[in-house]
Parts: C-alpha cells; sequence; structure tokens
C-alpha cells in the first residue's frame, strides 16, 4: 500500500502550511526521515522528513500553496507497487480568507445626547426613572453638579421654584396660528439702572444682574397690570393663571433650556437672576406653596447671543405668548430739539395665540412692557 | 526480594517471570506505537497544543517501574507517555484525554502534559520542570508517616537537575530518610540545552553525593541494567533506608516538542541513537535467552497496533465535555 | 441559670494563641496532621504560633523544615495529595514568592488537571503585612496575589476567634487553603471558643451595622475601619463595617445587601491598592445589581504605591490609617468626592 504524505502539523495553532521548497520531485526515489519538502510557518521554516520510503507520485501541492494541515499532498510507492491514484488526491488550497468586516456602529444623536453633561449616581437615577422624573429637571448638589438621591427627593415634579427643562425644540404650536405684534423698546434708562445695581452688586460680592432678568420682571409686572392677558388655553377655554409665572428660554445654558421663574411678579431682582442662572432647589424649608408652573402664559427667548434683531418666535404650550428679542441696535433718534441723539434700541416680536390674547390685546400688554422697560424704577416697586 | 546477579545470570531473567517480561515488552511496543499514533494524529490536526515523545526512551520508562506494585507511586514529567503506560494505564483513555474527551484520564483538563492514572499509582505528568519532585518527596512523606509501605519513583530529565526544586528536595528526602527513587532520564538536552553546556557535573548521578545517598548511572536503553538499578533503589527505599537516584541515559528521537527545528544536533547523532533501539535490543535480549521467538514478538506487536487503532477509534467516538462544565473539578465542592 | 456546655465556654485569648489552639486541637483529634515550616520546633516559630506542640507531637508531627521554601512547600503538596493534613508556616509571607510554583501551579491546578481524580487538602499560613519596621521583604501583604488563582482559597482572619475557627474550617477543607494572618494581630486579644469549631470559609461578618456607608475591610484594617467608624458617630456618620474575612471565595451576598442598603462602598485593604482585593469589590458592585443603589463614587483605601518603607513616618504613611479612614469616608458621605 503506498505511504501517504500529508501536511503536517508542527506548530501550535497551526490550521495551514505554505509549502515553501520540495527536496524531491515527482518519481524521485527518497528513503524513509530524508528531508522531503520544507513547510513555511508563521515562526520559520520547517524540514519535514519523509514518512516512508518510495517513488514520490501524486504531488498535489506546488510551492506556494497554503494547504491545510492533515491534507494528503503526495503518495509514496514501494518498489514493484503499481503506481495508481489513490483516493485522495485532491488538495483544496486555502484560500487567504477576507477580513472581517466589522462595522463600528455609529451612536445615535439620541444616545450622546442623552449621556452629555448630566451627571447622578446610579440610586439617583434609578429613583428619578421610579418616579418618572426626568433628571434634566433635577438639580445636582453634588461635585460637579453630581444629582444625588437627596436631590431626587428634594425635587417636587410641578411645584419647584425654577425648574430647568430640556427645550430641544419647541413643541409645535398647536393652539392656533399666532398673530405677531412688533415694537422698539428703548432701553438706556434700564441699562442704566443695570449700571447703577451691578456697581452695588459687584462692590458686595454679587453676581451680576443680566438685562434679562430686568426684562422678566418689567414682564412680570406687566402681566399684574393686564391680567387678561396673564392667561392660557387650556384645551377647551380660556383661563387666568394661578400667579405670574415666566417662562425664559435659557440662551446660556449648555443646551437650550427653560427656566420658569415662578411668581416673579413678587420676586427681588436678585432672587430672580439667581434662578435663572443657578437653577438649583430652593432649601427645603423655605419653599413656599408655589402655584403649579404649567400655569404660565409667557416665554421669553432671549437670542441675544445671537446677531438676530428679532425673530417670531413660535409658542409653545402651555403658553399664550413669547416675547422674542436678539441684539440691541445702536440708533440715532431725535431729542425733544429734533437733534440726533444716540440710543440704545431693541426690537421685540410678541407672538400671540388669538384664542387667548389677540393682536390688541397684545399690543396693550406690548405697551405696559414698553412703559415699565423705558421707566424703570417701576420694575423695583414691589 | 532481588536475587544478586550472580551465575551470569541477567538480573531481569532471575528475578522477573518469562509473563512479566512479555508484558514489560508488550508496554513498550504500547508506548512506541502510543507515541506514534498521538503523533500521527497530532500531525494531522486532531489534537490540539503540542506533546513531548519519548519515542527511544522506552527501556528508562518500563524498566523503572518493574519493581513496582500497583500501590506504589510515580510523579511524572511533561515527556510522561511511557511513564503512564508503564505503570499500568490503558491506551485508550490516554487517547481519549488527548483528543480532550469527558472519558480521558482527566477529563480533557489535562491533556498530554498532564497525563495522570491515579488509581495506578500515577500522581501525574507535570508542565513545570522538577514540578514533581517536591511533590514525590511529599507523596513518600505521606507513605512513611502513614506506614503503608508505599515507596515513590520520581521520574525527572536532565534539565530538572538544575532547577533549585531538585536540590531542595533531594536534601529533604535524605535527612528524613524516605522511601523514594528519583530516577533521572537523562536525554542528554534540556530542550535545546545539552547537559555539558548545562551541568556542572560529568553525571548527575554525582549529584547524590552532595545528598547523602547512593546514585548510579545505568544506560538507559538496556531494560536489564535499568531494571536492575531502580529494582535496588526501591528495594532499599521499601527497607527503610532512604532514598537513592539513578541515572538512566538514554536519547528522545523526536525533537523536544512538535515545535522543535532540531537545530542544536545532528543527524548522525540521532541515527546513533536510533540504531540502539531500546526495543530492538529488549526484544533481541528476550529472543536471546528463549523466553520468545519472532512469532511471538510479532504477535506482541499486532496486538499492540490494534489496541492502539481501537483506541483511537474510543477516543474520536467518547463525548466532548461539556462547556458549561468548565469550572468543575476547580474545588473539591461547589465553592463559587 | 445553666453553666454553658464546655465546649461552648468563651475564654480571652491572643490571636496567635488562638491559633496555637487551633493547630493543638487538630493535631490532638486527627493523627493525618502534620506541621510544617522553618524553626517551627522547638524554636517556637518566627512569631511564637507553634510554641510548644513540638514537645507535644514529636518533630515527626512538627516538623522543622530546612530553609527550602519552594521543596518544603511541594513537599507539603505531595502530601496533602496523598494522605495527610499539611499545615504550612511560611516564616513570612513574602517567602511565598519562593514557593510560588508550587502553590500556583501544582496545590492550587492539581485537582483540575486531573480531571476531578485528586484533592490537596493543604493548608498554608502567611504571617503578613507592615507596622513591625521589618521593611520591603518582610511586611508585605500579598494575598491577592494568591487569590487570583482559581483552586486556592484565601482567608484573612481578623479576630482570634476567626483565627480558630477559619484553621479549623481549613483542615476541614479538601481544597488548599491559604491563610494571610497579620502579624501586628498575633498579639491582640478576644473571646475564643474553648471547644472545636469552624468558622464557615466564604462568610463574611458585618462588625458594626450603619446605614450611610458600607465598609469593606480586611484583617487589621477591619480593627482601624471600626475605630473610624466610632469616630465618624461624631459627624452624624452611620457606617457599617464588614471583615470580609474571606478574600476568595468573597461572600458576595453580605457585601452586596449591605451596599443596596447604604448606598456607598469604602473597600480598605493594608496591600497596594492597584489591583487588590478593593477593586475586585468594587467591580462585583459595580456589575451587580447594587449599582443602582450606589449614591456615591465607590472609594478605595488601600497601601501607596511604593514597598514597605524602613522609617517609622513612611511605614504608616504607606497604608491607610484611621485618620485616613475618617478623613475620606466623611468626604465621600457628605458629598465631597
Amino acid at each position: 500500500m503506498p505511504v501517504e504524505v500529508i501536511l503536517p502539523k508542527v506548530d501550535m495553532d497551526m490550521a495551514t502550511g505554505t509549502i515553501a521548497e520540495w527536496h524531491k520531485a515527482e518519481g524521485d526515489l527518497v528513503a524513509l526521515g530524508e528531508p522531503l519538502f520544507d513547510i513555511e510557518t508563521d515562526k520559520s521554516t520547517m524540514e519535514v522528513e519523509s514518512p516512508g520510503a518510495g517513488t514520490l507520485q501524486f504531488v498535489a501541492a506546488k510551492v506556494g500553496d497554503e494547504v491545510p494541515i492533515g491534507q494528503t499532498i503526495a503518495w509514496l510507492f514501494a518498489e514493484g507497487e503499481a503506481v495508481e491514484a489513490p483516493g485522495n488526491t485532491v488538495v483544496e488550497i486555502t484560500q487567504p480568507e477576507p477580513k472581517p468586516n466589522i462595522e463600528v456602529p455609529s451612536h445615535s444623536p439620541a444616545e450622546s445626547r442623552d449621556g452629555e453633561g448630566l451627571r447622578a449616581t446610579p440610586l439617583a437615577r434609578r429613583v428619578a426613572k421610579e418616579r418618572a422624573v426626568p433628571l434634566s429637571d433635577v438639580s445636582g448638589t453634588g461635585p460637579r453638579g453630581r444629582i444625588t438621591r437627596a436631590d431626587v427627593d428634594a425635587h417636587k415634579p410641578m411645584s419647584s421654584a425654577t425648574q430647568h427643562r430640556k427645550a430641544d425644540t419647541p413643541e409645535p404650536n398647536t393652539v392656533a396660528a399666532p398673530v405677531y405684534v412688533q415694537t422698539d423698546l428703548k432701553i438706556d434708562a434700564l441699562l442704566s439702572l443695570q449700571t447703577q445695581i451691578n456697581a452695588a452688586e459687584i462692590a458686595s460680592g454679587r453676581a451680576e444682574i443680566r438685562l434679562t432678568d430686568l426684562l422678566i420682571k418689567a414682564c412680570a409686572r406687566a402681566l399684574t397690570a393686564l391680567p387678561r392677558v396673564n392667561a392660557i388655553w387650556d384645551g377647551a377655554r380660556v383661563r387666568e393663571c394661578d400667579g405670574v409665572n415666566v417662562s425664559l428660554l435659557v440662551p446660556w445654558a449648555d443646551e437650550n433650556a427653560i427656566a420658569v421663574v415662578a411668581d416673579a411678579h413678587i420676586k427681588g431682582l436678585r432672587k430672580v437672576s439667581t434662578e435663572v442662572a443657578n437653577p438649583t432647589q430652593p432649601e427645603k424649608t423655605d419653599a413656599p406653596a408655589l402655584p403649579d408652573p404649567t400655569d404660565r402664559s409667557l416665554m421669553i427667548w432671549d437670542l441675544s447671543a445671537f446677531e438676530a434683531k428679532t425673530i417670531n418666535a413660535a409658542i409653545t404650550p402651555p403658553h399664550s405668548m413669547a416675547l422674542a428679542f436678539g441684539q440691541a441696535q445702536p440708533q440715532f433718534l431725535p431729542d425733544e430739539a429734533g437733534q440726533p441723539k444716540l440710543a440704545t434700541i431693541l426690537t421685540v416680536t410678541l407672538s400671540c395665540d388669538p384664542r387667548v390674547v389677540d393682536a390688541a390685546l397684545g399690543a396693550q400688554w406690548l405697551q405696559k412692557v414698553k412703559s415699565m422697560v423705558e421707566n424703570p424704577f417701576e420694575i423695583l416697586v414691589t | 526480594m532481588i536475587e544478586p546477579n550472580v551465575q551470569n545470570t541477567p538480573f531481569v531473567l532471575a528475578n522477573f517471570s518469562h509473563d512479566q517480561l512479555k508484558e514489560a515488552l508488550r508496554k513498550m511496543f504500547l508506548i512506541r506505537k502510543f507515541e506514534e499514533g498521538a503523533e500521527d494524529c497530532y500531525t494531522r490536526g486532531l489534537i490540539h497544543g503540542t506533546m513531548h515523545l519519548s519515542i527511544g526512551q522506552e527501556a528508562s520508562a518500563v524498566g523503572s517501574c518493574m519493581a513496582l506494585t500497583d500501590a506504589d507511586q510515580i510523579t511524572s514529567t511533561h515527556r510522561g507517555h511511557g511513564h503512564c503506560v508503564a505503570k499500568g494505564a490503558e491506551a485508550a483513555r490516554m487517547f481519549a484525554e488527548f483528543f480532550g474527551k469527558e472519558t480521558g484520564y482527566c477529563k480533557g483538563r489535562g491533556g498530554s502534559m498532564h497525563i495522570a492514572d491515579v488509581e495506578k499509582g500515577n500522581l501525574g505528568a507535570n508542565g513545570i520542570v522538577a514540578g514533581g519532585i517536591p511533590i514525590a518527596v511529599g507523596a513518600a512523606l505521606s507513605a512513611k508517616r502513614l506506614k503503608t509501605g508505599k515507596v515513590v519513583v520520581c521520574f525527572f530529565g536532565d534539565g530538572a537537575n538544575n532547577e533549585g526544586a531538585f536540590h531542595e528536595a533531594l536534601n529533604m528526602a535524605s535527612i528524613w530518610k524516605l522511601p523514594v527513587v528519583f530516577v533521572c532520564e537523562n536525554n542528554k538536552y534540556g530542550m535545546s540545552t545539552s547537559i555539558e553546556r548545562s551541568t556542572s557535573v560529568a553525571n548527575i548521578a554525582d549529584r547524590a553525593s552532595g545528598y547523602s545517598m547512593p546514585g548510579v548511572t545505568v544506560d538507559g536503553n538496556d531494560f536489564n541494567a535499568v531494571t536492575q538499578a531502580v529494582a535496588k533503589a526501591v528495594d532499599r527505599a521499601r527497607a527503610g533506608d532512604g532514598p537513592s537516584l539513578v541515572e538512566n541515559i538514554t536519547y528522545r528521537w523526536r525533537g523536544h516538542s512538535k515545535s522543535d527545528r532540531n537545530r542544536y544536533r545532528t543527524k548522525e547523532e540521532i541515527a546513533d541513537w536510533v540504531a540502539r533501539d531500546p526495543i530492538v535490543q529488549f526484544t533481541d535480549f528476550l529472543k536471546e535467552h528463549d523466553v520468545l521467538d519472532q512469532a511471538g514478538v510479532d504477535a506482541i506487536e499486532a496486538s499492540v497496533n490494534q489496541e492502539i487503532a481501537d483506541a483511537i477509534e474510543f477516543a474520536k467516538a467518547s463525548p466532548d465535555p461539556k462547556v458549561t462544565d468548565v469550572s468543575r473539578d476547580v474545588y473539591t465542592g461547589a465553592v463559587l | 441559670m445553666n453553666a454553658p456546655a464546655p465546649d461552648l465556654e468563651a475564654v480571652e485569648m491572643s490571636y496567635s494563641e488562638a491559633i496555637y489552639d487551633a493547630l493543638d486541637t487538630a493535631l490532638r483529634t486527627d493523627d493525618r496532621v502534620i506541621l510544617m515550616g522553618e524553626d517551627i520546633g522547638v524554636y517556637g516559630g518566627a512569631f511564637q504560633v507553634t510554641a510548644d506542640l513540638v514537645h507535644k507531637y514529636g518533630e515527626e508531627r512538627v516538623i522543622d523544615t530546612p530553609i527550602s521554601e519552594l521543596g518544603g512547600a511541594g513537599v507539603a503538596v505531595g502530601a496533602a495529595l496523598t494522605g495527610l493534613r499539611p499545615v504550612f508556616e511560611f516564616q513570612f509571607s513574602d517567602f511565598a514568592a519562593l514557593a510560588m510554583e508550587q502553590i500556583a501551579n501544582q496545590a492550587a491546578k492539581l485537582r483540575y488537571m486531573l480531571g476531578g481524580a485528586v484533592s490537596v487538602p493543604l493548608v498554608m499560613r502567611f504571617p503578613a503585612g507592615s507596622g513591625t519596621g521589618a521593611a520591603a521583604q518582610h511586611s508585605q501583604s500579598l494575598e491577592a496575589w494568591l487569590a487570583h488563582v482559581p483552586g486556592l482559597k484565601v482567608v484573612q482572619p481578623a479576630t482570634p476567634y476567626d483565627a480558630k475557627g477559619l484553621l479549623l474550617a481549613a483542615l476541614e477543607d479538601p481544597d488548599p487553603v491559604m491563610i494571610f494572618e497579620h502579624k501586628l494581630l498575633y498579639k491582640t486579644k478576644g473571646q475564643v471558643l474553648k471547644g472545636a469549631y469552624c468558622v464557615p470559609i466564604g462568610t463574611a461578618e458585618v462588625r458594626r451595622e450603619g446605614t450611610d456607608v458600607t465598609l469593606v475591610a480586611t484583617s487589621v484594617m477591619v480593627h482601624k475601619a471600626l475605630a473610624a467608624a466610632d469616630e465618624m458617630v461624631g459627624n452624624g456618620i452611620s457606617a457599617e463595617v464588614i471583615d470580609l474575612r474571606t478574600i476568595r471565595p468573597i461572600d458576595r451576598e453580605t457585601v452586596l445587601a449591605s451596599v443596596r442598603k447604604t448606598g456607598r462602598l469604602v473597600c480598605i485593604h493594608e496591600a497596594v491598592k492597584t489591583l487588590g482585593i478593593g477593586a475586585e469589590i468594587s467591580a462585583m458592585v459595580a456589575e451587580s445589581d447594587a449599582f443602582d443603589f450606589l449614591d456615591a463614587p465607590i472609594l478605595r483605601l488601600g497601601g501607596t504605591e511604593n514597598p514597605i518603607p524602613y522609617n517609622p513616618d513612611l511605614e504608616k504613611a504607606s497604608v491607610p490609617q484611621t485618620t485616613d479612614i475618617v478623613q475620606r469616608v466623611t468626604q465621600l458621605v457628605q458629598g465631597a468626592i
């Protein structure tokens, strides 16, 4: 019986071997143990000795072929043995396997947005989830703003003084097609007031009051002055709001967020300013019984970070109005003597839900705002 | 028990029956053919890992176990297939182990390098050079302390004689007079490094004097010489006279492992040793002394061939271990 | 009032006396038990733990080995494999490095490698830890080295009661059990039952209940954690202290249950912090459902990243002290970390 010559495994972790050289050719007489061929492996070349004696026949792998281990690659026929093709002489030459195409899943925008910027302990996350409290509504008091369980406990859904809520995009204004009223506010007096206040604030080591804080106060006062405007559409009818709660789209937060300043009409400027800038929870003990913050009629859109004069803002429920402004512009206006005088003009656009506030009422309210802004001491009188 | 080698009767003929000697030859064939079969399976990719073949060393393995009972114990080495067979293991369960099967001696967890047959007193091959030597001394301590009358044969290679464990263990065996026989199978190379380049003494048996025990060097391919030397040492141990060191000079025909590129020895040297085949020598010896004739030899060889073929079939047909059992037998009871 | 049964009577003894008591009990009641180690005979052991046992049981059973840690450990492995119950004492745990081959490659693996055909009922004792001015090669806490090896069990008794109970449990265990004894504990005293008893291997002990933070400590750090917990009461902090006792296998449930309760985890050990047992406990909690109960980052207090130095101030600075525990745990609980 002829002796089978196989491609032997000569190393651990070897699945195939490449024929590097044949020391004998087909038809050669080979002795047992004589070098027959070389295999190239990862490490080096290994000489393979002849497993028997006889004439080399049916060589089925040539130099360079990569052959799986255990494959028959030739036969040795003893002297006088009939040289007939034995069975299995077909060599499978392995094709180098294509490298697997590993797809790296790209992160969906939703995922990356979720993980961004919000620090919370596992316990806080779990408790918030159980109570259906969005963590973005909870103020973290830990290092780097980390939300702990205590923060979640302190959070009273629907009753906190200041809520920061993700405002990815304002929800479509399903209320009605808004009507728009635009006017220019001359804010020099307001700026002058701001300068005076801040001179004192800075001297006493406090944070500066922003222009926006003053505008919130002005709007809140205007809402108090004209209560019919401080109303919302509750799905079936107009309902006056319980309290004066003003929303602000906070432009300086990492992402658009809405601060709600509850009872802005009775709060001092400092308090308003702090709540807008630093949305921490009030101490439990001095948390007053606050109106439902969904009960709010106005959202202010502060776009002063952008080079926009004003926009027609969308109205997002539950609000019935949106007041938008961009950057103030210097403008020459005639003074009493008819001479051009430089003034600072802030153009504002009021969007009104006509079911609650029609154009006339809107304009009337805007007039009140203008009056507050241009005679700013009224703002302070509360 | 030992009959002195007077009247020019070779030791093994004076001390063992013909049946025992035929069985010894059968074991030598079984080792040779087991390893050739394993090598063939390995080159065909049926066995993974690597293996260390002892082809050419069969007289050392079988001769060293001739004086042992089933109750006596051995510790073995990474080149341990021969010791395993010599101590009475079955080829089928050995092949099953090589194939990684649940029916293997180690249930597929050990493979070639940790093959053991505890029931027959083989405490296991060892993947660490000299790892088994202190363990053999510990087993001998148990034998002495528990008064079991057991003797332990500790196989190790020439490479182990330069390990600290060798020296520490021989010293303790000597000071405590333990029933252990240290059998060094000196096949001249620790992997690729020759004993001349690695060892400060001419004979490894010379180390014995440093530990106050007898040391003898014999032709490890001469079954009679090996058997005589180890049997004498076993008798001494069993009598409570302490350990001995026997050095069997032998040769592995194959490389250190299956990855050996044979760059450190010549083909002529290998051929010289192949010409001193211990199986051929022992066969001639038995024929010369009319223990058996060629027909008897052929019959043994044929039966061994059949045993190997059956063993490989058994191994192939055996079940694989369950992957879920991967952590079984780490501890004796359920732990984690 | 009935007097307690004699074997349940508690007496005060030191940690090393408790170990002696356990060894004495084992040698007296089980003929297979032998002791092996350097200078454990007439010398009584480097820390006098084996004291006069050689006189009671003879040199055949209380065996002075040559200074051959590798060989000696190997002999103990072989003896355990073949019917004896050796208790091998390392003079210092640091010398385990010399015997790692036999511990990690042989003792731990023989049963597995042989497909369950054998067991290695071996007990090894390792006097460990710093605080004695013995510097870098005689002060280490190497228990995590061994605990990384499947097949070994590793315990760290912190009290005399546990020292005896865990040693007797180790002697009843069919597998190799490594006992790390902190040298500073040898002279500490506590109540120990007179008779034989076992503390189950693999069980932790809540040493003090609390609600704000879980301190998981080992060995001598258990005492420091308890002292810290006492001190922190003044800061309004209620700390639960768990004595881990066994570091392989870890008592998962006791740790997880405590973390679920307190929401904060601090791991404290003397061994070098990096890749120590505290890392394992932290990861175990982070991987478990108890993660959802964490209300603060996990803290680890461990040895600094250096060999143990000789200078006493440096030596102290190299391992956590009670004040460190108080400071860090207070910061954690008060939300400053």
